[in-house]
């Protein structure tokens, strides 16, 4: 026997890509959504990372700050 | 504004600089930065993780783009923030108090009621008011409730006198003449609670007058200052002693440079706060406590030079409270010295005091008893959990026998 999936609006674009023609639905990820969120992922992990940083250190001085956030010469992989 | 007029944060610069920096440099190449950034190993493994998805999503250009335009937003979010702080009015509400005593530019606040005398000694740094902040966080308030008659010491700006005081004058020729008039109100021995900085000059109070002196509490009180754990002031201190020799004659060590060390603590913790306030996240009582806090951590009167000295290089650098080679009245302070009860209260998380700091006093005192308040620093003595946590059992133990 063949099973029939039933398919809604927003499973066909997510996993076809088709465009719907039809109002209430909650639309899949594009990928701006994708990226939006990752970039807001990324920022509380920028900072997340510059407070563990001050604990470990003690005391983080503007300076210091400024020493952690510029790019690393070497273009060394992301490390500890 | 009764107590403080500078709503803060302050520096206000070095909080905007903090704020360009950390906002400014994240959104400059945000995909570098996940290929080769500073990653602390606590978090390196997430930032793999966001690696690999921005690799699937194959839009390094956009991507940097959508993290800078990001990235702004949140700048501006945060001087939302602090704009709306600004703008709300913000009145404290002191508990009812009046000044009994005045010993140059230091005063008694006296809580009243007919309660046993219990003494009430802050740090130096920042406003006495933290042991009496507002209606409902006041552990002041709530020792009077518990029956005692609180009575407050409040340090105020250094007058003509203080400005050359000692730490051991400050003991001495103000702690001491309170202690006697509180011992003679009380016809006896009298409990003495004292908070951070204040709870180490209760200490050494205690180990001279220990005939005075009926209980010690001690609330995050620093005195082993070469302790393994992260001591965030022994790390500025090179940086104030630097600083303090460019003041000049007997100048005193201005706030500004107080809370330079406390944003550098953590350099992220007023842009969250803030952001957080813009966001809506401080209603009510919340936003009432908000601004109380905000006023008291940005007020304080300045250390006078004689104190900070003492403070920077016998405490910090030296550790004479442990090595029991600080003198008050021409004599070591020996907490073999102390013969009452004492009780310390120390957070586990506390980034200024670190609880093994405050701990130490353990092993040498004749009758030492621990406590650790799930709290911090601060939120220890007026936060959410102040009653449950520090309150009630500090009360347990004054009433013990």
């Amino acid at each position: 026997m063949v099973r029939c999936r039933k398919i809604n609006c927003a499973t066909a674009q997510k996993e076809y890509g088709f465009a719907s023609t039809q109002g209430n639905y909650t639309p899949p990820m594009t990928k701006t959504d994708e990226l939006e969120k990752l970039a807001e992922d990324f920022l509380d992990l920028w900072q997340e990372n510059i407070r563990l940083w001050s604990v470990d250190r003690e005391l983080l001085p503007l300076e210091d700050l400024l020493a952690l956030v510029s790019p690393k010469e070497d273009g060394a992989a992301v490390d500890g | 504004m009764a107590d403080g007029f500078i709503k803060g944060p302050r520096p206000l610069s070095l909080h905007f600089s903090n704020s360009q920096v950390i906002w400014g440099a994240a959104g400059e190449s945000a995909g570098a930065a996940l290929e080769a950034g500073h990653w602390h190993k606590d978090i390196a493994d997430v930032a793999v993780l966001l690696r690999t998805r921005l690799a699937h999503s194959g839009g390094h250009d956009r991507f940097d783009q959508i993290v800078r335009e990001k990235a702004n937003a949140r700048k501006e979010t945060f001087l939302s923030g602090i704009n709306e702080y600004l703008s709300r009015d913000y009145d404290r509400r002191p508990s009812e108090a009046h000044v009994c005593m005045e010993l140059g530019g230091v005063q008694v606040q006296d809580f009243g009621g007919a309660g046993a005398p219990i003494l009430m000694v802050p740090s130096l740094i920042n406003p006495h008011y933290i042991l009496d902040l507002m209606p409902g966080r006041s552990l002041a308030a709530y020792l009077k409730m518990q029956g005692y008659r609180p009575y407050l010491v409040k340090w105020g700006e250094p007058g003509e006198e203080e400005i050359h005081f000692g730490l051991d004058d400050y003991i001495c020729k103000r702690l001491m003449p309170v202690l006697d008039f509180l011992t003679e109100t009380a016809g006896g021995r009298v409990p003495v609670i004292g908070y951070c900085m204040g709870g180490t000059l209760s200490t050494a109070l205690a180990a001279r007058t220990s005939e005075q002196v009926s209980k010690l509490a001690l609330l995050a009180a620093p005195w082993d200052f070469a302790t393994e754990h992260p001591h965030a002031g022994r790390k500025f201190v090179p940086a104030m002693i630097k600083h303090m020799k460019n003041v000049p004659g007997v100048g005193t060590i201005g706030v500004d440079m107080l809370q330079t060390f406390f944003a550098s603590v953590d350099p992220t913790l007023n842009d969250r706060k803030f952001r957080s306030y813009a966001a809506g996240k401080y209603q009510g009582e919340q936003a009432d406590f908000f601004s109380a806090m905000e006023v008291w951590a940005n007020n304080g009167a300045p250390l006078a030079r004689k104190v900070a000295e003492q403070c920077l290089k016998g405490w910090y650098v030296d550790n004479d409270t442990m090595e029991e080679r600080w003198t008050v009245a021409g004599e070591p302070v020996r907490l073999a010295d102390i013969d009452c009860p004492v009780w310390i209260a120390a957070p586990e998380g506390d980034r200024l005091v670190p609880q093994e700091s405050a701990f130490a006093m353990l092993t040498r005192l004749k009758d030492g008893t621990s406590h650790a308040p799930p709290s911090g620093h601060i939120g220890m003595v007026v936060g959410d959990r102040a009653e449950a946590g520090l309150w009630e059992p500090l009360c347990e133990w004054l009433e013990a026998k």
